[in-house]
């Protein structure tokens, strides 16, 4: 059996303003084993950008625990074995491709000596060697998510997390990150990528977990999770999407 | 502490694509015209040296803690609203070691700002003396010291504020902190005898940095004797003051969901 890149044990969080209180998480309990491609979905606020978020170490769980390969979320050891890209990042754009990426080689505590290689070979792996000292500013949407994917690679993680990572690409574009992703997995790393195009996750994810309201609705491999023991049949991923995210409307009909 | 020296050399650049330098040649410029103008107003009297070397310390002054808080004020927020700093703090780097790249940031460009103002103001006087006045880059470099200490209470407020008011706290520090404690004995104590105003204000005075000691102008414009240990004295208070200021903005920054 494969070991676990990922433990949420009875993890919850709140965001408490002065006018309100959110749950966002209430007591999630997640296993990620190693060298999968997982998928993570759910609707807006469903709580994935704050599991992600405390998963990165970026926030702390109000409660409960999170192993990242048995380290302690958000310490540095757990850190140096993450590669994250967020949903939604400016990068220094007046910086050249390389120049910014051995910057993020040194946070990532890349030994000098194997800096430019590494650099090198992340911005390969992206299909961006060719563009090592142009702008950032110069570059297509998804040549910035390529960057984002090779910032994630350079300090060479076992997991990378990315959140929403095909957001507001094109389908040539997204088909090609898709790619990139399996890619990956066959070189041993575990993936978490959270989307909200569930037909993305269904083709390439090992397992998939819907979170909804701070709640799991439902974790497992893909192929468990989309069994529907009622009818006996396989569904989709958006059928069972829509199953567990709308009780309401079913509420309505009944 | 590779990963600290190359993230505030990131943070460097993006400050001067942001352009601050150019307020600097801008003030650069007036103080290199400046002696001049004097020079032509002083009907031929020789006190016009001294009036532009205090007046050009004071504008220096007061434009590099302005400087100081504009620019520590809004780095990290900025970060915050792009969500740079994201890919940044997933890294196995502590919170603290992110502020304090941005505060060595702040701190070499403002260094830069003060030397080539001050390089400037020493060319000018000096080619109307005729000697070189060495001695103005000493009082340059004590108001160098207090804007560093002022930038560090922004950077230590912007973590957890809006620039806006994080600059606010800049102002305040630099006005509570400059303010002579004889000026509360006379004006509030003996002249209006309003004793909770002076109570006030000696408490703000003892909980902010002393910046009256980096006034340095009066003795180095009126060539009085002055003590070079003095300056390693200044020195040290400021180091101590930014550290605190550091250390605390760790604190607070380190226990911020982002």
């Amino acid at each position: 059996m494969s070991s676990l890149a990922v433990e949420f044990k009875d993890v919850r969080k709140t965001y408490r303003t002065k006018s309100r209180t959110v749950e966002a998480l209430k007591g999630i309990n997640l296993r990620i084993p190693e060298n999968q491609i997982y998928g993570f979905a759910g609707p807006n606020g469903a709580g994935k950008s704050t599991s992600i978020k405390i998963l990165v170490g970026l926030l702390r769980p109000d409660h409960g625990e999170v192993r990242i390969f048995n380290h302690p979320g958000g310490s540095n050891q757990a850190k140096r074995l993450i590669g994250f890209l967020p949903e939604v990042t400016l990068y220094h754009e007046f910086m050249g491709a390389l120049e910014l990426l051995r910057i993020h080689a040194d946070i990532a505590g890349v030994p000098k000596s194997e800096r430019d290689d590494r650099c090198h070979a992340a911005l390969a792996k992206v299909g961006l060697d060719d563009r090592a000292k142009s702008r950032l500013k110069e570059f297509s949407k998804g040549m910035k998510q390529r960057f984002g994917i090779a910032q994630a690679l350079v300090g060479d993680p076992k997991l990378l997390v990315f959140d929403e990572l095909t957001s507001g690409l094109d389908p040539r574009a997204q088909a090609s990150l898709l790619e990139l992703l399996v890619d990956l997995k066959s070189q041993g790393m575990t993936v978490f990528f959270s989307s909200h195009h569930l037909r993305e996750i269904e083709k390439i994810c090992d397992s998939v977990t819907i979170l909804h309201n701070g709640v799991l609705q439902c974790a497992g491999p893909l192929d468990s999770v989309l069994e529907d023991e009622e009818s006996g049949t396989r569904l989709t991923l958006e059928e069972l999407f829509n199953k567990v995210t709308m009780p309401e409307k079913e509420e309505v009909k009944a | 502490m590779r990963a600290v020296l190359s993230l505030a050399r990131l943070y460097f650049l993006g400050a001067m694509r942001r352009q601050a330098h150019l307020a600097t040649l801008f003030l650069a410029v007036i103080l290199l015209m400046l002696p001049s103008y004097i020079n032509a107003f002083s009907l031929g009297l020789d006190a016009f040296e001294r009036v532009a070397k205090d007046f050009g310390l004071t504008l220096i002054g007061y434009f590099g803690v302005g400087m100081g808080i504009v620019l520590a004020s809004s780095s990290i927020p900025k970060d915050l609203e792009t969500r740079s700093l994201y890919p940044i703090l997933a890294r196995p780097i502590n919170r603290w070691q992110y502020i304090l790249s941005h505060f060595l940031a702040t701190a070499a460009l403002l260094f830069l700002s003060f030397l080539f103002l001050g390089l400037a103001l020493m060319v000018s006087i000096s080619a109307l003396t005729r000697t070189v006045e060495a001695s103005l880059l000493i009082a340059v470099f004590s108001s160098y010291l207090q804007a560093l200490i002022v930038a560090s209470f922004c950077t230590a407020f912007s973590t957890v504020a809006s620039p806006a008011l994080a600059g606010t706290v800049g102002v305040f520090v630099f006005l509570i902190g400059s303010l002579p404690g004889a000026f509360i004995r006379f004006f509030l104590v003996e002249d209006r005898n309003n004793q909770f105003a002076a109570g006030a204000a000696t408490m703000l005075k003892s909980i902010v940095p002393n910046l009256s000691i980096y006034s340095l102008k009066d003795p180095i414009v009126h060539e009085l004797p002055f003590n070079h240990l003095y300056l390693v004295a200044i020195t040290l208070y400021a180091l101590v003051w930014v550290a605190c200021a550091i250390a605390g903005a760790g604190i607070m920054f380190g226990r911020r969901d982002l």
